[in-house]
C-alpha cells in the first residue's frame, strides 16, 4: 500500500511538472490541511454522535441482546471464532451499523473487533480477512445517507433504487465470503 | 423524510431503552463520545495522506486529460473520476456524486450510475489500511487485492443496475 501511495504521488508530481502545473499543485497542497480538517469534522461529528448513542445501547444491554440474537449467524459466518470471544459483540455492532447505512458509526467497533480477532496470531488470518471484506461489501438494507441526499435534490427515483442496493451489496458480501474462504493464512 | 424519521426514531429507541433499563444515559453517551473522539483524532494522519493524493491527482491535470479522452461517451466524465477515487475515500466519492447530481439532475443515467458506484461497495483501500493500521496489523496486501476486486465487481453491478433502470 505504501508503495502504491508513493508511486501515485510521484507520478502526479512528474505529470504535473511536465504539463507546467507546478503552481496549481502547490496551491492545492497548501489547501490540504484545511480540506482534511473539513472532511474530518464532517465525518467526525457523525462518528462521535453515533458512538455516544451506541455506548448507551451497549450499557443498557441492547447490543448484547442483538448480538445474542444474531449469534447463530455470526457463528455461521465465523466458525473459527471461540464461543466466548469479545470479538463477537464488536462484529455484531459493526455489521449492524453497516446494515443501517451508518458505516462510519461502526468504525470504533470494527477496529475493536479486528484487535480481538488478532489476539494470539501473527499476520492476517482468514477470519480477519473475512471481516475486512465484509466491511468493504457493506451489506445494506437501508442506505440512509444516500436516500436523504437524493431527497434534497428532489429526485423522483428513490425507493425504486432500494432493492438494487440490497441485491448489490448482498452479492458482494457473498463474494467477500467466497474470497476469504481459504485466503489468509491460519495458525 | 422517511430516512430522516427512521434515523431519529433509531436514536429515540436507544435512549428510551436506556431509560427503561435505568442506565445513566448521559454518562454512557459522554464516554462513547470520548472513545469516538480518539478514533477521529487517530484518523487525521491517514486522511491527510489521502487528501494529499486526491489534491495532486486533481491539480496535476491528469483528471482533465482523462476527461478530454472520454468526454463524449454518454455519461459524465466525473463518474470516471469517481471510479478512480472510490476505493480510497468515501468522502470524495460522495462529493463527486453531488457534483454529478448538480450537473445532470438526480434521475439522469450518470447520476444513477454515480449513486450505485457510491452505495454498493465501500472504500476498500481506506477501510483496510485504516482499520489494519489502528489494530496494529502490518501485512494486509492480500486483503487489498480482494478489496479492490470487490470494488471492481461493485462498479460492474452499478453499471448493470443503471442500464436496467434507465
Amino acid at each position: 500500500m505504501g508503495k502504491v501511495w508513493a508511486a501515485l504521488v510521484a507520478f502526479c508530481i512528474i505529470y504535473g511538472l511536465l504539463h507546467g502545473r507546478a503552481e496549481a499543485m502547490l496551491a492545492g497542497l497548501l489547501e490540504v490541511p484545511n480540506r482534511t480538517l473539513g472532511t474530518l469534522l464532517q465525518i467526525g461529528g457523525l462518528i462521535v454522535f453515533y458512538n455516544g448513542l451506541l455506548e448507551i445501547a451497549v450499557k443498557s444491554g441492547l447490543v448484547e441482546k442483538l448480538a445474542k440474537r444474531s449469534a447463530f449467524l455470526i457463528g455461521k459466518i465465523f466458525p473459527k471464532l471461540p464461543e466466548k470471544s469479545p470479538a463477537r459483540e464488536h462484529i455484531a455492532v459493526a455489521l449492524v451499523a453497516n446494515l443501517l447505512g451508518l458505516g462510519a458509526a461502526g468504525t470504533p467497533s470494527a477496529i475493536k473487533a479486528l484487535k480481538a480477532l488478532k489476539e494470539g496470531s501473527e499476520g492476517l488470518t482468514s477470519e480477519m480477512l473475512k471481516f475486512l471484506l465484509l466491511n468493504v461489501a457493506c451489506f445494506t438494507v437501508f442506505p440512509a445517507t444516500v436516500l436523504s441526499i437524493r431527497k434534497a435534490f428532489f429526485a423522483e427515483m428513490n425507493l425504486v433504487l432500494l432493492p438494487f442496493f440490497v441485491l448489490g451489496s448482498f452479492l458482494l458480501s457473498l463474494l467477500a465470503l467466497l474470497f476469504s474462504h481459504g485466503g489468509g493464512h491460519d495458525r | 423524510m422517511t430516512a430522516d424519521l427512521l434515523i431519529v426514531a433509531f436514536a429515540l429507541a436507544i435512549v428510551l431503552y436506556g431509560l427503561f433499563k435505568r442506565v445513566n444515559c448521559f454518562e454512557a453517551f459522554v464516554s462513547g463520545v470520548r472513545e469516538g473522539t480518539a478514533t477521529v483524532v487517530n484518523m487525521f494522519s491517514y486522511l491527510l495522506a489521502f487528501v494529499l493524493l486526491v489534491s495532486l491527482l486533481e491539480n496535476c491535470g491528469i483528471v482533465r486529460d482523462v476527461v478530454k479522452l472520454f468526454g463524449s461517451r454518454g455519461f459524465s466524465p466525473l463518474v470516471l473520476v469517481q471510479v478512480l477515487f472510490r476505493p480510497f475515500s468515501a468522502a470524495s466519492s460522495y462529493a463527486l456524486m453531488l457534483e454529478v447530481y448538480r450537473n445532470e439532475g438526480p434521475d439522469s443515467f450518470s447520476s444513477l450510475l454515480s449513486t450505485f458506484i457510491h452505495g454498493i461497495s465501500d472504500a476498500s483501500v481506506f477501510i483496510i489500511v485504516f482499520y489494519c493500521g489502528a489494530a496494529g496489523i502490518k501485512k494486509y496486501n492480500k486483503a487489498l487485492l480482494y478489496g479492490l476486486l470487490l470494488n471492481l465487481i461493485g462498479f460492474l453491478l452499478a453499471f448493470l443496475f443503471t442500464w436496467l433502470l434507465a
